[in-house]
């Protein structure tokens, strides 16, 4: 079943919604950061070699 | 007589639309003054009007519609207006990445959207989206979220994902929810792997799980950068959906008897017939994937492409799209409509978005190879069609289809022919009763005749 919150302002609730997703991107982002590091750290000493 | 608001301008606070002597003009209240001169002030106005992606406007002196107003200006006349739901998927898409990118805009200059609904946003002559809505910029506060963060999902990303993950069609389900589809709907709808997909897992699914309520009791401070990685997700995720699939009629030409030298006969005849005719304008009724169109833009009309199928629309509409990023421009404005089925007038009222019919008026209508299908395949008569066109347009040009030919065949193979009435004579009296005849001329190759008749 449909839940429909008439009363409610929809916008309100995107507020929260909005925090959790900039968070989940940010450590996404950072995740990606820090596999792109340690790849290319790997890669670095491989030239090395 | 006092100008009274646009019947769907009731909304802002900031302003309102009203029409004076058939001219489009927008109250400014005093309420906006401040938001309105920082868009000015600041260069957003001349930065986003200069890249054709905000309707530009002048200063009207003209009295407002009450004492709110402030100040009036005219903005640059847009007809017709289409509406998102008669939009293509590409369109649609066109209009959400123009939207993300005027807030990126915006930001810069310390202004946000406070509206991302795809109703502030049209396609212009050329089919090139263009934000309308000249009030919608505020101050934007970097601690607070983007306040139009749901109203662009459930507007915009809600009809493109069930556009791309389910049917082209369901981008007409805006008609029945202006105000965007709710986000528990639309996840319904989709499939279950767009759970695991970010784009449609973080900004539908994740939300229409979560009760709205008091929201968090505690202030949680937001910030630029975080607004930015919602931006930059949203557009990157929704600039490479697609929303692929065959058409109906995409290989009309090729796979059919219709190919190769009935095409260029067509063109020719069609051509020729409307040489010297003070025709600026045209309705495309059935325009496929818009070879006629292109054909008579590449003359200088004015051409609107209209047809049932989404795909078609949407291939006519990706290619006007490219050709302009290549500098090439068409004054092409593709729309998926169903003739038999032409958006009605919707909300308040009846009366904040008028009928399909009352908003294309055009020089002249093109019914290319459509007479069989409205006629065998749906069953109306051509006293109807006659009845509608001349609604439209002073001129027809109108291709007659006769019942042996393999694609009226084609169209009665699983039915009972009972259209005795179906011929040419029987064709030429219904639609003598609004027109008359300028011109015939049969198409080489095949037996089928084009008509141009003009208005009683």
């Amino acid at each position: 079943m449909h839940r429909i919150y008439l009363y409610v302002d929809p916008g309100s609730g995107s507020y929260l919604v909005q925090v959790i997703v900039a968070a989940t991107l940010g450590a996404a982002f950072y995740f990606k950061v820090g596999v792109n590091w340690v790849k290319s750290f790997f890669q670095r000493k491989k030239k090395e070699d | 007589m006092p100008s009274t608001p646009h019947p769907a301008s009731y909304r802002d606070p900031a302003g309102h639309v009203f029409l004076q002597d058939g001219v489009v003009y927008r109250q400014v209240n005093r309420s906006y003054q401040e938001d309105f001169g920082k868009l000015m002030d600041s260069g957003l106005y001349a930065t986003l009007s200069g890249k054709g992606w905000l309707i530009e406007h002048e200063d009207a002196s003209i009295p407002g519609t009450d004492d709110r107003a402030w100040k009036i200006i005219r903005p640059r006349r847009i007809d017709p207006i289409t509406y998102p739901y008669e939009w293509s998927f590409s369109q649609l898409q066109e209009a959400a990445c123009l939207t993300l990118d005027i807030q990126k805009e915006a930001m810069k200059v310390g202004l946000s959207l406070k509206d991302a609904t795809p109703f502030n946003v049209i396609f212009d002559k050329q089919g090139a989206a263009i934000f309308i809505d000249t009030l919608s910029f505020e101050t934007y506060h970097p601690e607070d979220p983007w306040v139009a963060y749901h109203q662009f999902c459930t507007g915009f990303l809600a009809p493109l994902l069930l556009a791309a993950k389910r049917d082209p069609d369901l981008i007409r389900f805006l008609a029945l929810h202006p105000e965007g589809i709710p986000l528990e709907r639309c996840a319904s709808l989709l499939p279950r792997s767009t759970r695991f997909q970010t784009l449609s897992a973080l900004h539908i699914h994740l939300p229409s799980k979560m009760k709205p309520g008091k929201g968090p009791t505690k202030k949680i401070v937001f910030s630029k950068d975080k607004l930015h990685r919602i931006i930059d997700h949203l557009r990157s995720g929704i600039a490479t959906l697609k929303c692929e699939g065959p058409s109906t009629w995409s290989d009309y030409y090729e796979e059919t008897i219709l190919g190769g030298g009935y095409l260029e006969a067509k063109k020719k005849a069609v051509t020729e017939l409307l040489a010297g005719k003070s025709i600026d304008t045209i309705f495309d009724a059935g325009s496929n994937t818009g070879e006629f169109s292109m054909l008579l833009a590449a003359e200088g009309k004015r051409v609107i492409a209209a047809d049932v199928d989404a795909r078609s629309v949407d291939q006519l509409a990706r290619k006007i799209s490219l050709e302009r990023s290549q500098g090439t421009v068409r004054s092409i404005l593709p729309i998926v409509v169903d003739l038999m089925n032409p958006p009605p007038a919707i909300g308040w009222g009846n009366s904040e978005r008028p009928a399909f019919l009352d908003r294309i008026r055009t020089d002249l209508t093109l019914a290319l190879a459509l007479v069989h299908h409205l006629a065998l395949g749906r069953n109306l008569p051509f006293s109807k069609m006659s009845e509608t066109f001349a609604r439209i347009s002073p001129w027809l040009l109108i291709e007659f289809v006769p019942k042996h030919d393999p694609k009226a065949q084609e169209l009665l193979k699983h039915r009972k022919d009972g259209f005795t009435e179906y011929n040419e004579t029987n064709f030429l009296a219904a639609f003598s009763e609004h027109y008359e005849l300028a011109e015939r001329r049969g198409i080489q190759g095949l037996d089928r005749t084009l008509f141009l008749f003009r208005r009683k």
